[in-house]
């Protein structure tokens, strides 16, 4: 676990981000800021491993250096105010009794670490992503979820074990057969057009 | 009775008797019961086959989320569908019966992805409805108003730890889904797929039309070839959790000319695909082995026998590595990696 200061004060700004608590003008400030200092990227992971020991979700399998140079790199990637604003509200139902911010700055937060993460599956190019190893899931019992675990939006942390590059065609061969395919047609292939970086890929 | 009156009586039996006696075969023509919970589901994957419409939808999948159009025709020429995604890049899927594209004009890539000729996009045939029985327990749930339909509830919870939840929310007039849930082992939603509006009815195929015409050679469009007849099939499942069985299996070529043999494998509503391959080094980027996961979807891949098996569903990871490990070389033939 790298050393964390807690005392800082953007570190409790880094840490509210990843709970959910800034304001769409504060959490942008702070992806600002995550994007161009690499000791604010490490701090932002451990937050979440801690945040993923409490919930009991495991470890992860990012490589932190190749993520930071690749922040380092693209500050375009950090779309913070627009992903803040996504229509999570659509589905009240994922969590009972969350404020819809606190939702979407979860939301925020996960899409700058999993978007990242994730490879473009269908561009077919290497990306620059250091090759992960995913970490085996481990049996999950569940933590005593307090009250205050409004981090995450969504329940499930995948960013956690991102899905390296070479399983794009066995998903997208899978897709034709997935499970509610026969009632949704092609609405699953959805899953597989994340977003793509701003500059094109040789 | 007067004579007028007693014509007119027998008028009136005589008009009102055979009303009254066919008025209680009507009635037991018409069901008082209400569609058990089962009957809504056939009714569900029924409808999907044959309604044509357009909307927007948001669907959420581990931590992302995209709002999308989509435009879907069922006529006599077979079934397109259109989605564009509304966030980001305007990607496109498009689907003309048995071929799917991406386009993905940031990375200016089209991606093409085809079944056999001879098989569509898999339809749940009415005896797979009735395995979903054996292993999930179906339940009516509430009523409940989405994008200005009414809809009925079904809930599919597990029987065992080796599938996801479901719950399905069909409109009550057409059966048409208008929104899904999955949910892992933990109860938590993995993944949400809901209609935000909706109009189900004729659709003008002008709004099929992509907006991408006429790509440059600037463009680049990766197509695995289509895939084949399986003729030896090395590998069979020795054991599998329960309620699944092979549905369908072929070959095919993925990018680097790679063969993969290719078994699906379900329950009757959650699949599973395994593939297996020669484990070579032709693979750049080879998929990292053991469990992965994606929101709903979960990875396991493993080595055996000089070979890379690689097991892909919406399923729990007991269920998948459940999977991987039910494989073996079939000892009687012998198949050349």
């Amino acid at each position: 676990m790298p050393n964390v200061a807690m005392t800082h004060s953007s570190d409790d700004r880094i840490s509210a981000l990843a709970d959910g608590e800034l304001s769409e003008n504060e959490a942008s400030a702070v992806f600002a800021k995550i994007g161009v200092d690499a000791g604010a990227v490490a701090r932002w992971d451990s937050y979440h491993l801690i945040g993923d020991v409490l919930r009991g979700t495991g470890a992860a399998g990012i490589d932190r250096a190749a993520f930071a140079a690749r922040l380092a790199a693209e500050p375009a990637i950090i779309a913070a105010p627009r992903r803040a604003r996504a229509p999570i509200v659509a589905a009240p139902s994922l969590r009972s009794g969350r404020t819809w911010l606190s939702a979407a700055a979860g939301i925020a937060a996960a899409a700058l670490v999993g978007w990242v993460a994730l490879p473009n599956f269908w561009s077919g190019a290497t990306g620059t992503l250091a090759q992960t190893a995913a970490a085996p899931m481990t049996p999950i019992k569940p933590a005593a979820m307090t009250a205050s675990t409004t981090a995450t939006a969504a329940p499930v942390r995948p960013a956690v074990v991102p899905i390296a590059h070479g399983v794009d065609d066995y998903l997208l061969a899978h897709q034709r057969y997935s499970s509610t395919s026969a009632m949704q047609g092609a609405v699953p292939y959805v899953r597989l057009v994340t977003e793509e970086a701003k500059e094109p890929r040789q | 009775m007067s004579r007028p009156r007693r014509r007119t009586s027998h008028l009136l039996a005589a008009v009102l008797l055979p009303a009254f006696a066919a008025l209680p075969l009507q009635v037991s023509a018409q069901k008082p019961a209400a569609p058990s919970a089962f009957d809504w589901l056939q009714r569900l994957y029924q409808a999907t086959g044959k309604l044509s419409y357009a909307g927007t939808f948001v669907y959420q999948h581990g931590h992302q989320s995209e709002s999308s159009r989509i435009t879907r025709i069922v006529d006599h020429t077979g079934t397109q569908e259109r989605i564009e995604l509304l966030d980001g890049s305007p990607r496109e899927i498009i689907r003309i019966g048995d071929e799917v594209r991406a386009i993905l004009p940031a990375s200016m890539t089209v991606r093409v992805e085809r079944g056999a000729s001879t098989r569509p996009l898999l339809p749940m045939l009415p005896s797979q409805l009735t395995d979903i029985a054996s292993v999930y327990d179906i339940k009516k749930g509430e009523t409940e108003r989405i994008a200005g339909y009414q809809a009925q509830a079904i809930l599919l919870a597990p029987k065992d730890a080796m599938r996801y939840g479901h719950k399905f929310w069909a409109d009550v007039a057409t059966g048409m889904l208008l929104k899904a849930q999955t949910f892992d082992e933990r109860r938590e939603v993995v993944e949400q797929f809901m209609f935000t509006s909706l109009k189900i009815g004729q659709i003008p195929r002008t709004d099929l039309r992509s907006r991408f015409q006429n790509l440059g050679p600037d463009w680049r469009v990766e197509e695995a070839g289509p895939p084949g007849a399986s003729s030896e099939i090395p590998w069979v499942l020795k054991s599998a959790p329960p309620g699944f069985r092979k549905l369908t299996e072929m070959r095919r070529t993925f990018a680097g000319n790679v063969e993969v043999h290719h078994m699906v494998i379900s329950d009757g509503l959650a699949s599973i695909s395994v593939f297996i391959e020669p484990d070579g080094r032709n693979k750049p980027n080879p998929p990292p082995l053991g469990l992965s996961r994606q929101g709903a979807i979960n990875i396991f891949t493993r080595k055996v026998d000089n070979h890379m098996i690689t097991v892909v569903g919406e399923a729990p990871g007991a269920c998948v590595e459940a999977i991987a490990a039910g494989l073996a070389p079939r000892t009687t033939a012998l198949a050349k990696p």
